[in-house]
């Protein structure tokens, strides 16, 4: 018989290999895991069927807490005397008051949207590129925002610029730079998960080394790279300063009136009214998200 | 004067050298192999030289004019990282034509010069996939392409080819050679692995803890280690203490000194008696006697025992204890069944097939007084 090629000196200490057979091998009272589904008794069937019941049953109880308000909210906006009616949808399309809030807002956003994001864009490859050690500093930073709630922002922030040089209250660029700040952890999260899977600096390196200065390795480069995540970003904080209140109140008041405060507003004298502005901001922020899942599902190319 | 010419390149990260005092001479044409194990410089040579790092002191020069200080976009040089980098948005035709675009060629010479780029790499057909529409050797050819379409006074090689499997390994470093042959493209390659190191050079830097070990063609590099470390590294290697007494090597073999010691010849160098050497013999340099055949007249002849077998497939490596060290010894598959683990063996090897090395604290080139070792004149 031939034997083994590799021979090797056995070690002095070295335990004798025992090899135990299965086949023999009797383990009381334990289950037969060979055994055919319809042979094992019912009250060890596999708990993955009632596992499955619960959490459909939780599923079911979650949709129904969060769209039994919405149903209500639509079945109050559409009540007539006698029946339904849809003249409150109408009035709301054909209100110039409608668009001019609902344009403030989207101003806010879109500058928040274009401030937030450069930022972050840039100081992220920037930290990713020359200075990964300021990372975690960087998220600590992002963090920030949720500890401080938005009334102490509100309140802190009407204290220093409500004197010169800097009155800035009741200006819609103290309201944008406050928003900048509360969204800073939606478009840093996005933006810093894009750039984790783009090898920035590999990417970096090599249009550096075919001859391509900084401007054009960003936006050619390393931008169609992290597009999903800038998008994304802005989509959350689009939707975040869509639905914000608290700050608006306390900064801008009526002097730059925003959707969630023309909504506030409507529901005191005109509650149905209001109804149909809350329903149609609730439509926008799903718009919002369904868009974020369809741009974070596109193929990936990295 | 050399094309490339590092002169006492030095590069610290805080208080660690990772480049110490290199100076490398690479001339037109060359294709040089920066080899070594991992965190030995290599690398970080190859990044100076491509401007990704600035050299903490020392001068880079191009052609006679110092880069040194000069960005790497400024360079003109093509390079290809470990991996791959190619641009995941773009496809392979848009990867190649980047380089173009950014020296703002012709759009119709953009076409032409891709189309060249991709027939020479073999991917004529695969210009409109996306990186991730092709396998990684594919993936590398592209990145090669994309470095030689700008058409550079120099090709850097960062291990290419280490993320690939063996098969794609050996077909691709082909590749590489013959289109750095074809267009006479001046290379810098950075590898850890010896065979391809020595397969595709003209010449093979070994190194070692940010110093420069060896440099020289790769049959030299093989067959005439200079240093330990070389000797170590490249290839198996059996490296024999010893002690320099009248004009040859005496090796311990035996613990109990009642026992006479074992004399080696080797070739004949000029050391001092009594100094301290290291016999360095390659394992398929020896052979094993049968017990009734006659040693060649002046060869080492050693006894041992067969400690162990390793079979690496066309050959079966046999350790063999003598005394209180082992040898390595390479024998064909065909016919090493006839040698097994606790036989006794006699091993034979030529003077000439020996190299002594002095254990100095600085290793140094030692000489025979009539060196046989063959001549290589430069390609």
């Amino acid at each position: 018989m031939r034997r083994s090629f590799f021979e090797p000196v056995p070690a002095p200490n070295a335990l004798p290999f025992q090899a135990i057979d299965f086949t023999q091998t009797t383990i009381p009272n334990a289950m037969t895991v060979v055994a055919p589904i319809d042979q094992i008794p019912k009250s060890q069937a596999a708990p993955n069927s009632r596992l499955w019941i619960w959490q459909a049953v939780l599923l079911l109880g979650l949709v129904l807490y969060l769209l039994v308000p919405i149903v209500g909210l639509l079945r109050f906006s559409t009540r007539a005397a006698n029946g339904i009616t849809f003249k409150y949808y109408l009035a709301a399309f054909s209100d110039p008051s409608f668009y001019t809030f609902l344009g403030n807002s989207l101003i806010a956003g879109l500058w928040t949207i274009a401030i937030t994001l450069t930022l972050t864009t840039f100081t992220l490859y920037w930290a990713y590129l020359k200075a990964r050690w300021l990372l975690p500093f960087l998220e600590f930073l992002s963090l920030l925002p949720f500890v401080v709630p938005a009334v102490t922002l509100g309140l802190g922030l009407i204290q220093v610029f409500s004197t010169p040089p800097l009155m800035l209250t009741g200006t819609p660029y103290l309201l944008i730079g406050a928003y900048t700040v509360v969204t800073l952890p939606f478009a840093y999260r996005a933006i810093e998960n894009s750039l984790q899977g783009a090898n920035v600096k590999t990417l970096t390196e090599a249009a550096e080394n075919l001859g391509s200065g900084w401007g054009r390795t960003f936006i050619e480069v390393i931008l169609p790279c992290v597009w999903s995540g800038v998008i994304s970003g802005g989509l959350l904080v689009l939707s975040y300063v869509l639905g914000e209140f608290t700050l608006a109140l306390f900064l801008v008041g009526s002097s730059f009136q925003t959707f969630p405060l023309y909504i506030q507003q409507l529901y005191s004298y005109q509650p149905q009214y209001s109804t149909v502005m809350s329903l149609l901001s609730f439509i926008s922020t799903w718009l919002v998200a369904w868009l974020l899942v369809v741009v974070t599902r596109r193929p990936n190319q990295a | 004067m050399s094309y490339l010419q590092l002169n006492h390149i030095s590069k610290a990260y805080g208080s660690s050298m990772a480049v110490q005092d290199v100076n490398l001479q690479i001339q037109s044409g060359e294709f040089i192999s920066l080899l070594g194990p991992s965190g030995c410089g290599k690398t970080t040579i190859l990044r100076m030289v491509a401007g990704f790092e600035r050299p903490t002191g020392g001068m880079i020069a191009l052609e006679g004019r110092d880069i040194t200080h000069i960005s790497a976009n400024r360079r003109d040089m093509g390079m290809v990282f470990q991996s791959y980098s190619l641009f995941p948005h773009m496809t392979a035709s848009q990867n190649i034509a980047f380089g173009l675009r950014v020296k703002r060629m012709a759009r119709s010479q953009q076409r032409l010069r891709v189309h060249e780029m991709l027939d020479l790499v073999g991917l004529a057909d695969k210009g409109d996939r996306y990186p991730h529409q092709l396998s990684g050797g594919q993936q590398q050819r592209v990145a090669l392409a994309r470095a030689l379409a700008i058409a550079p006074r120099m090709l850097l090689l960062d291990e290419p080819l280490s993320a690939l499997d063996a098969k794609v390994r050996l077909q691709l470093r082909n590749e590489i050679r013959r289109i750095q042959q074809q267009l006479g493209i001046t290379t810098l390659f950075v590898t850890h692995d010896q065979e391809e190191a020595l397969s595709i050079s003209d010449r093979v830097v070994v190194m070692s803890q940010g110093r420069i070990e060896q440099e020289g063609v790769p049959e030299e590099i093989y067959l005439a280690p200079s240093t330990p470390f070389t000797a170590s590294f490249i290839g198996a290697m059996n490296q024999i203490p010893g002690v320099w007494e009248q004009e040859q090597v005496r090796v311990s073999t035996h613990p109990d000194t009642n026992i006479p010691n074992e004399f080696l010849q080797t070739q004949p160098i000029d050391l001092a008696n009594g100094t301290a050497v290291i016999v360095l013999v390659r394992p398929e340099s020896i052979s094993i006697l049968s017990p009734e055949a006659a040693a060649p007249p002046d060869s080492n002849v050693l006894s041992g025992l067969i400690a162990s077998r390793v079979f690496l497939g066309s050959i079966v490596r046999l350790s063999v204890l003598i005394g209180d060290f082992y040898l390595k010894v390479d024998v064909p598959t065909d016919q090493a069944e006839q040698f097994q683990s606790g036989q006794v063996v006699r091993l034979c090897f030529m003077p000439e097939q020996c190299r002594v090395l002095t254990l100095d604290p600085t290793p140094k080139v030692d000489r025979p007084i009539e060196s046989k070792q063959p001549t290589y004149t430069d390609s």
